[in-house]
């Protein structure tokens, strides 16, 4: 559906589609959001959504990895193709650290708690197995 | 399942990836009819004109082990199919993801996936040559399609219904 919307004495060209069951986008003057229908309430999700994909808002901490140590595995075994931080490095939960190759796969790894990189244990070409560390972080 | 359609892409594994992180379904499929810049492992290129079959399916959240289940079956999937469908062609998978017919390519899968602590999303892309009447001289050797090979245009529709259906069959099994 497209329309025009006029607020005050502004006008918006405002496009909405369904594009999934549950997930809507809206087109506000070229401007892409997107919305997600859980029963009666609309939720706006986040730019890139995948904080809000992870299940918890930015800022929150994710009870779930509180004392853990910090640091990134390898979840299967496989090759590193990319190494994507530097050592010093900030990154942010859901940042992508490395690509990992596995037989059959492309894994993007991703950060679950934010950090700097203290340490790269591993560089690009390197066979790595699961649970071996790749990043320590600070 | 959801069938998204679409007339050209650059990808339907990037536009897959895309949706899921914003929270697309499980089962959702992205189809199109052609990519601009289809690709495969390592980042190699898979030539996608119209008349081939090109769709990503956002899988629903499962262990990493069973994603790569999944993949290996999948290739069984499209190796099937082809078998089952049309007498007289003969496809063999050349693992990982790749089926060949005649020694040369007709379909390759692609399974990405963003991992933290556990799967946080997968798609698994395939892309099946079935009427394409011809290939680039640096792939003539190495590539082939189903209208090649039976000399006929198929149904791209009927080919992917029954991949679709296999593969979630194989997944409810492999996950229960």
């Amino acid at each position: 559906m497209k329309t025009n919307l006029k607020i005050g004495d502004k006008s918006y060209k405002v496009e909405i589609l369904e594009i999934d069951n549950n997930l809507i986008k809206v087109v506000v003057d070229g401007e892409e959001c997107f919305f997600k229908k859980e029963g009666d309430e609309v939720i706006l999700l986040e730019e890139g959504g995948l904080l809000s994909f992870l299940g918890f808002k930015e800022g929150e901490k994710d009870l779930r990895y509180i004392g853990e140590e910090k640091v990134i595995k390898a979840p299967i075994g496989g090759i590193l193709s990319k190494i994507l931080v530097k050592k010093g490095q900030k990154i942010k939960r859901g940042d992508v650290v490395v690509v990992l190759l596995s037989m059959k796969m492309e894994n993007e790894i991703i950060a679950e708690s934010p950090g700097t990189v203290q340490e790269l244990k591993v560089k690009k070409g390197d066979v790595v197995n699961k649970g071996d560390i790749l990043i320590v972080l600070e | 399942m959801t069938i998204i359609n679409y007339k050209r892409v650059k990808s339907t594994n990037l536009k897959a990836k895309e949706l899921a992180k914003k929270g697309g379904r499980p089962w959702t499929i992205l189809l199109a009819e052609s990519q601009i810049g289809g690709y495969g492992r390592k980042g190699e290129r898979w030539f996608s004109p119209r008349g081939g079959l090109y769709f990503s399916t956002i899988l629903p959240k499962t262990t990493i082990e069973d994603v790569q289940i999944l993949t290996i079956l999948a290739a069984f999937v499209v190796a099937r199919t082809i078998k089952e469908n049309f007498q007289g062609i003969e496809p063999l998978i050349k693992l990982p993801n790749d089926v060949l017919i005649k020694g040369k390519k007709v379909a390759g899968i692609l399974t990405e996936n963003v991992v933290g602590q556990d799967v946080k999303l997968s798609v698994m892309g395939i892309g099946l040559n079935t009427n394409i009447d011809k290939f680039p001289k640096e792939l003539k050797n190495q590539a082939t399609s189903i209208k090649i090979e039976l000399g006929r245009k198929v149904s791209n529709k009927k080919i992917l219904n029954q991949i679709l259906k296999l593969i979630k069959q194989h997944f409810q099994a492999i996950s229960t």
